[in-house]
């Protein structure tokens, strides 16, 4: 597997490939129903500029937090997905969304790099070092019908 | 040391557990050639999240070991661990019997 690098800080060039995974991505087709749900409760989410970097908003959801996958450090890395979470109580982080681009998809050419997986592992290695979490939550699940809790 | 046919059963037994929550059409077939993850696989990411969460825990009522399938030595595996039943049985194995 290829080295994937994590940050909190996104450049603002870019805008447009976040806003691709973010809105107008064919992936999420199969969890509208979930997302849209997801919507209803928190809110939309909104791209907006901060100095350099971007920012992500939900409506007046003030402790939205976020963590960006790319292909390397360097200015012209290539964005691979990013998790949107808040902390939900005393015990569990809840991840809002997760995205990633159609060639790190299940069906995509870069499916073994396994980038939502990779993801939701770093948030773990995140929340281990708050005090207090004890699980991820996932809002959506897809076909499953029960939840996703992910121990810490 | 755990043996591959009890690492299969559990395997197994979590898979029929998910089976009973999806629709007939995403029933995953309970054969160690099924694919999983990728190419022709059965699972999306967010299905293959719920499997790994399936599994560490079914491992630690039935093992009483505690297992992440997705640290850093499972992502550093050349090949997919997740792309068929039994490349993931075959991790398992490898994970169970090398931990203390």
């Amino acid at each position: 597997m290829q080295p994937i690098f994590f940050t909190g800080k996104l450049n603002k060039s870019f805008r447009p490939e976040l806003e691709s995974i973010l809105f107008f991505n064919s992936n999420q087709i199969k969890y509208f129903k979930d997302i849209n749900n997801s919507l209803e409760v928190f809110g939309y989410p909104n791209i907006i500029e901060e100095g350099d970097n971007l920012r992500i908003i939900i409506s007046e959801f003030s402790d939205i937090q976020y963590l960006f996958a790319l292909d390397s450090e360097k200015e012209d890395a290539t964005l691979l997905g990013v998790i949107l979470y808040f902390r939900e109580n005393l015990e569990e982080v809840c991840i809002l969304q997760v995205a990633v681009v159609n060639e790190c998809s299940s069906f995509g050419e870069f499916y073994d790099e396994l980038v939502v997986i990779r993801l939701i592992n770093e948030l773990k290695r995140i929340s281990k070092r708050i005090k207090g979490i004890k699980f991820i939550k996932l809002f959506y699940t897809g076909d499953f019908t029960q939840s996703i809790k992910i121990k810490i | 040391m755990i043996s591959k046919e009890e690492i299969k059963n559990l395997v197994f037994n979590v898979i029929e557990e998910f089976n009973s929550t999806l629709s007939e059409d995403k029933i995953i077939k309970l054969d160690i050639e099924t694919m999983l993850y990728g190419k022709n696989g059965a699972l999306d990411s967010l299905g293959l999240v719920n499997l790994i969460v399936g599994i560490e825990q079914k491992v630690e009522d039935d093992f009483n070991k505690s297992i992440s399938l997705t640290d850093e030595k499972a992502m550093s595996f050349q090949n997919n661990p997740f792309r068929s039943v039994n490349s993931l049985i075959e991790f398992l194995e490898k994970l169970l019997n090398n931990s203390n």
